[in-house]
């Protein structure tokens, strides 16, 4: 890692060496890793290895043991919260939100860290959380509340309060769980999409195979530490992937791409 | 990957203003109909246009007939305005910081008195009410100056309680202030046993009410519940952002520890005002606030001035009720609020979604 230099246009986080402790769990350990603008990097990892606290030292919402975090070379530690915020969106995991908030009223959140503390939401700024909804696929249904929603209209939903955000690095954290194999790959054509306007992309994902197909680099992590990263086919090898998630698991080739495939293998009944 | 979305006029306004207009004008004209009810009601009934002409007569400049007998026109400025000013006032700071505390804690059962705002007010009112001190003091009397003293002290013994590193646990500050209450609550308890005669007011303190109510009394509070409201105004948009979670609400720009300080503090300014001026009256604080999101939606910068109006009204109308259905002795109109608008409430809870809280 650290070979890519950046450029003035593509934006660049760096996280250098981090190590997080929750209580007297030591949940991650010396973790170097870069995202450019431009690019869609997988997080991937077994359960556990602390890909969400990642996502959340990031942002600053849980404290850092040791190492730093730049956006363009500048610490995050000394920026504001509306700073980050204004440069950095995040999809959660599962978010919560009030039932009866609307998808419309959702999306316009994210255009508070652009907002100051008395002013209202102006006319550009519809204009950008409306453009928000079309592109997360969530315009149509703008007007109704969230519990109507399915899980996967829900997930646009989120998606679009964080493209309000005009983020340059924007992190996922499963964005695809619990959605039907059209709708992930729907989800994943928008993150490259995003990627072609130079926004840096960092998605966690559980689904190898989908990693492997959309992500231009993968990061493997386990038990806290980066195992590997790389390209996908370097860094999902037979040998790396039944180290970090068991003999059970294999890596066939995709017919038509030659893209990983990975897949558990039924044992013998 | 969208189709068929709306554009240009026909996108629905993500704002909702032209929503917000009806639903305030409604609850306006609601409040002017009640203070309509407290001007004319009580002991004597006077009809509506003599009222207005009383009001007309007081314009500078202008003199008309009253008709009717000239005690009318006491009754009516010097116990009956004073009076719905104090409880629309109090029922406003009582909705609007029950709001807030709601908007902070994202929880159904905060209210106004959650932090122990109430029983440290209570505790302060008792000490003063069974102390030697003289009763009068800064026009208002030491009881409602300890009572806020006593609430403004419990706050800052549970936020303290609460504060651990830069964060402050919601949990920790609820239970706190549960804790303290009970403390509070007995010592206010022991006073009231061993005090002797002197301890009735204690309880008309505890039922709270506007039997006092006068000029001077509203306009020593109503600075303190300007400064209050206006404080949690300003962060009626960030208590959006507060809706979702802390953590998404961190990355999204909000400030969170410092938003629940300012927030909580100035709600419980405004509590605590209230308290001292009427004495603990339950149930507006709490209830208020879930009926407006229930009704009109949970962008805060319309469910603060509407829980403002719709308080006002409510308890206006409760002390309508309080002088009254014994008429002509006063029911406590804490006791009213909670038998008036109680089966409302759980007839509302019954029909619709609690709105705003997942």
């Amino acid at each position: 890692m650290g070979t890519l230099q950046p450029t003035a246009a593509r934006g660049r986080l760096a996280v250098t060496d981090l190590s997080v402790r929750l209580g007297d769990q030591q949940v991650l350990s010396e973790v170097g890793l870069e995202i450019m603008g431009g690019e869609v990097v997988g997080l991937v990892g077994p359960n556990g290895a602390g890909k969400t606290t990642l996502v959340r030292a990031i942002t600053r919402v849980v404290d850092v043991e040791q190492g730093s975090i730049t956006i363009d070379g500048r610490s995050v530690f000394g920026l504001s919260r509306p700073a980050i915020a204004r440069c950095v969106a995040v999809v959660q995991q599962i978010p919560v939100a009030p039932a009866t908030l609307r998808v419309g009223e959702l999306a316009l959140l994210g255009r508070h860290p652009h907002l100051r503390l008395l002013g209202r939401e102006s006319a550009s700024d519809l204009r950008i959380t409306w453009q928000a909804m079309e592109r997360a696929g969530c315009a149509e249904f703008a007007e109704r509340p969230l519990h109507t929603l399915s899980g996967g209209e829900r997930r646009r939903a989120f998606i679009a309060r964080a493209l309000a955000q005009q983020p340059r690095f924007l992190l996922l954290d499963e964005p695809t769980a619990n959605l039907d194999v059209d709708a992930q790959g729907e989800i994943f054509e928008l993150l490259r999409e995003l990627a072609r306007e130079d926004v840096a992309v960092l998605v966690v994902v559980h689904e190898l195979s989908l990693a492997a197909s959309y992500c231009d680099r993968l990061v493997l992590l386990a038990d806290g530490r980066i195992r590997t990263q790389g390209a996908p086919a370097a860094v999902l090898t037979d040998d790396i992937v039944r180290e970090t998630y068991g003999e059970r698991v294999t890596v066939i080739r995709h017919p038509e791409t030659g893209s990983p495939l990975i897949v558990p293998r039924r044992g013998k009944d | 990957m969208p189709s068929g979305t709306p554009r240009g006029s026909q996108r629905p306004n993500l704002l909702r203003r032209d929503r917000r207009r009806w639903t305030t004008l409604l609850s306006v004209a609601l409040l002017f109909a009640v203070v309509g009810l407290g001007l004319t009601q009580g002991a004597a009934e006077i009809p509506v246009g003599t009222v207005l002409r009383l009001f007309v007569d007081r314009l500078p400049g202008i003199s008309i007939d009253i008709n009717g007998p000239s005690t009318w026109e006491t009754i009516v400025f010097d116990i009956r305005v004073p009076r719905v000013v104090a409880a629309g006032l109090v029922g406003a700071a009582l909705a609007y910081a029950g709001a807030g505390y709601q908007g902070v804690f994202r929880n159904p059962l905060a209210g106004p008195f959650l932090l122990g705002v109430a029983s440290g007010a209570a505790l302060g009112a008792s000490i003063a009410i069974v102390s030697p001190l003289p009763s009068g003091a800064y026009g208002l009397g030491w009881v409602p100056v300890f009572a806020f003293v006593g609430a403004a002290i419990t706050v800052v013994i549970v936020y303290l309680l609460a504060r651990s590193g830069s964060a402050v646990d919601n949990t920790t500050l609820i239970l706190g202030g549960v804790a303290l209450a009970a403390i509070f609550s007995a010592v206010t308890s022991f006073l009231l046993l061993t005090g002797g005669e002197d301890t009735r007011p204690i309880f008309s303190f505890l039922f709270g009410g506007f039997n006092t109510a006068s000029w001077q009394r509203v306009l020593v509070a109503l600075p303190y519940l300007v400064v209050g409201a206006v404080i949690v105004a300003a962060y009626a948009r960030v208590l959006n952002v507060l809706q979702l979670d802390e953590e998404q609400a961190a990355q999204l720009g909000v400030d969170v520890t410092r938003t629940k300080l300012i927030v909580l503090g100035a709600a419980s300014l405004i509590a605590a005002t209230a308290v001292a001026v009427a004495g603990v009256i339950g149930f507006v604080g709490l209830i208020i606030p879930h009926v407006v999101r229930m009704f009109f939606g949970t962008d805060y910068r319309s469910v603060l001035p509407l829980a403002a109006v719709l308080g006002a009204a409510f308890l206006i109308g409760t002390d309508v009720l309080a002088r009254t259905v014994l008429a002509p002795q006063e029911v406590p109109v804490g006791i009213v609020t909670a038998i008036a608008g109680g089966p409302f409430f759980l007839y509302l809870l019954k029909t619709r979604r609690v709105a705003g809280m997942s």
